[in-house]
């Protein structure tokens, strides 16, 4: 028992970075949404909706931060039966 | 350093949080700008509004953590804020970030206590200014109301600071983490940065 304890007791540094890990994962896909990732995602998904029928909610954009660079994902699910949507009447 | 002026202006927030307005603000560093080479702004520390008008208007920022999961936590959350509620970020430039690591503690990292230098890198992705040793020296200054370099300029953290400031000024400064062992053994002992 006191050595199990004594070395999950050295051990609590890679416990934090791998809660750190989760918990940014998790809140920069949340948080980060926010501003610029509501802004693309709302106009990527009225471009799309201009030529193509979708769901809006099966749209997901996600940013990665990374040292060189930073990607953004783009996915759009696009149902099987679709069909290109006339363009949409200019309101 | 030569012709060195410094003027303080305290805008502590003590009698009402919300006395600082974003014009208010904003004017007064347009007015410095003019005066001075360099505005160092603090800020409160977390993610509430005092930040957002503390990094507003900043060409470079100082994100200052200490290697605890909170802290991390919200360098993270004030990174993102940088990159998209500055000025310099609202005209499509990048803000330049540097990390000051604080009260770190060398051993305590390299017994696996501590997240180590190169986690918190790894979490947070911007270049190192500093790592500034955990010391007693830095309560004692601040209850004498002087800042570390000046109460006792060769103690460890006050020369991980002065260290800091050289390299933000561009200067190469070796990544040490300064030690408060004197004498033969000091440059013996002294950690090279974990």
């Amino acid at each position: 028992m006191s050595l199990l304890s004594f070395l999950r007791r050295r051990g609590s540094a890679p416990v934090a970075h791998q809660r750190l890990q989760i918990l940014l994962a998790h809140e920069r896909a949340v948080i980060g949404q926010s501003d610029l990732i509501t802004v693309l995602r709302e106009e990527i998904l009225a471009g799309i909706a201009k030529h193509v029928r979708m769901d809006p909610e099966k749209v997901q954009v996600k940013m990665e931060r990374g040292d060189v660079v930073s990607t953004l994902e783009v996915e759009v699910e696009i149902p099987l039966n679709t069909r290109l949507a006339a363009p949409i009447g200019k309101a | 350093m030569p012709n060195f002026r410094r003027r303080s202006f305290a805008t502590s927030q003590t009698r009402d949080k919300d006395a600082l307005s974003e014009e208010g603000v904003s004017r007064v560093i347009d007015e410095l700008r003019q005066n001075f080479d360099w505005i160092i702004c603090d800020s409160p520390a977390g993610i509430e509004r005092g930040a957002t008008l503390a990094m507003r208007h900043a060409d470079i920022a100082i994100v200052v953590a200490n290697p605890e999961v909170s802290s991390v936590r919200d360098s993270d959350r004030i990174i993102g804020l940088l990159d998209s509620k500055t000025r310099k970020a609202e005209k499509g430039e990048r803000i330049e970030k540097h990390l000051l690591l604080t009260r770190y503690d060398s051993g305590r990292a390299k017994r696996g206590e501590m997240l180590r230098t190169e986690d918190v890198l790894d979490i947070l992705s911007i270049p190192l200014l500093g790592i500034i040793p955990e010391s007693q020296e830095v309560l004692r200054a601040s209850n004498l109301g002087q800042p570390i370099v000046a109460s006792n300029a060769t103690s460890a953290p006050a020369r991980a600071y002065l260290d800091a400031v050289r390299r933000l000024k561009g200067e190469t400064v070796a990544m040490m983490i300064p030690s408060n062992r004197t004498g033969v053994f000091a440059k013996l002992f002294r950690q090279r940065a974990a």
